[in-house]
């Protein structure tokens, strides 16, 4: 198992930003993982209103 | 330019004999990290009062707010046993007062979130606002557009207000000021919509607004804004 921030994750597993589970290849055909958003937080900043939105996957690699 | 400089002169001397109050929601929207779609637990709104008088307001968080934590245990559809535990932490302020004094020039805004407390304390925002012909109706007010932009937290955001001149004071939701009327509602990029649900005029009552009390070191903008970036 391995844990990423979602940005360096999203772009090559094509993630939704959701706490559910996300089964997807990646570029290299051989290898299938499932992620899931194991930690994310949400927080508002009352200075200019703005939400950022963090999170963490946990890939693991399968087979079906 | 020196047409709103005129306006904004001519209402910070006008004399509005009046006391207004108000509610004012908070909807975010987008993530500003990656610009997706909030979970409606995230975008819940954030309730405000809203009080002006005499070039002093005063902006409240009402509603309740407290920093939720979901655990939930994902298994995999298809491969038996394997599962993953996810948390969902979603932070919201429990305390949040703007406060704005356009006479003496002082913004204040203090929050509280996950038991620390912020006091930031500074002259008012001065933004080169950029009147449109749009108009819109807002809560039975004819409102025109105005836009400006500003960087905070190193981020450009692009800014749209909505104003009346039905009601002629210098004043708006958060630290947001410098139209010719109140501002109904203010659009952060399509990340955060805020605006007035609720007016209410009482003739002849002046209310002295008094400014918050410190509840911890006090910040200008700019500190406080180095200060967060650097996770502090």
């Amino acid at each position: 198992m391995s844990f990423a921030n979602t940005n360096d994750l999203k772009a090559n597993l094509n993630l939704e930003l959701d706490a559910v589970e996300t089964a997807s290849r990646t570029n290299d055909d051989a290898k299938l993982y499932w992620c899931v958003a194991y930690y994310s937080e949400t927080t508002t900043n009352p200075m200019d209103g703005s939400t950022t939105v963090t999170t963490y996957y946990a890939c693991t690699e399968i087979s079906l | 330019m020196k047409k709103i400089l005129l306006i904004t002169l001519f209402i910070s001397s006008f004399s509005y004999s009046q006391t207004l109050k108000g509610i004012v929601s908070f909807n975010a929207k987008k993530s500003v990290s990656d610009e997706t779609e909030l979970s409606e637990k995230a975008k819940k709104p954030f309730i405000y009062s809203y009080i002006y008088s005499n070039q002093v307001s005063l902006q409240e968080l009402i509603s309740e707010e407290k920093t939720s934590v979901d655990t939930t245990i994902v298994e995999h559809s298809e491969v038996k046993g394997l599962t993953q535990e996810t948390v969902q932490v979603i932070n919201r302020p429990s305390k949040t007062s703007y406060y704005k004094n356009t006479e003496t020039d002082v913004y204040r805004l203090m929050f509280s979130m996950n038991a620390k407390n912020v006091s930031i304390k500074d002259a008012i925002p001065v933004y080169d606002w950029n009147l449109q012909n749009e108009t819109e109706t807002i809560i039975g007010y004819s409102c025109k557009k105005a836009t400006t932009e500003r960087i905070l937290f190193g981020r450009k955001q692009y800014i749209t207000a909505w104003y009346t001149e039905d009601i002629p004071i210098n004043s708006g939701p958060m630290d947001f000021t410098g139209l010719p009327g109140l501002i109904l509602q203010i659009e952060i990029g399509d990340m955060s919509v805020t605006r007035f649900e609720k007016l209410k005029f009482i003739k002849d009552l002046t209310s002295d607004i008094e400014e918050p009390k410190n509840e911890s070191k006090i910040l200008s903008i700019n500190e406080y804004q180095l200060n967060a970036m650097r996770g502090n």
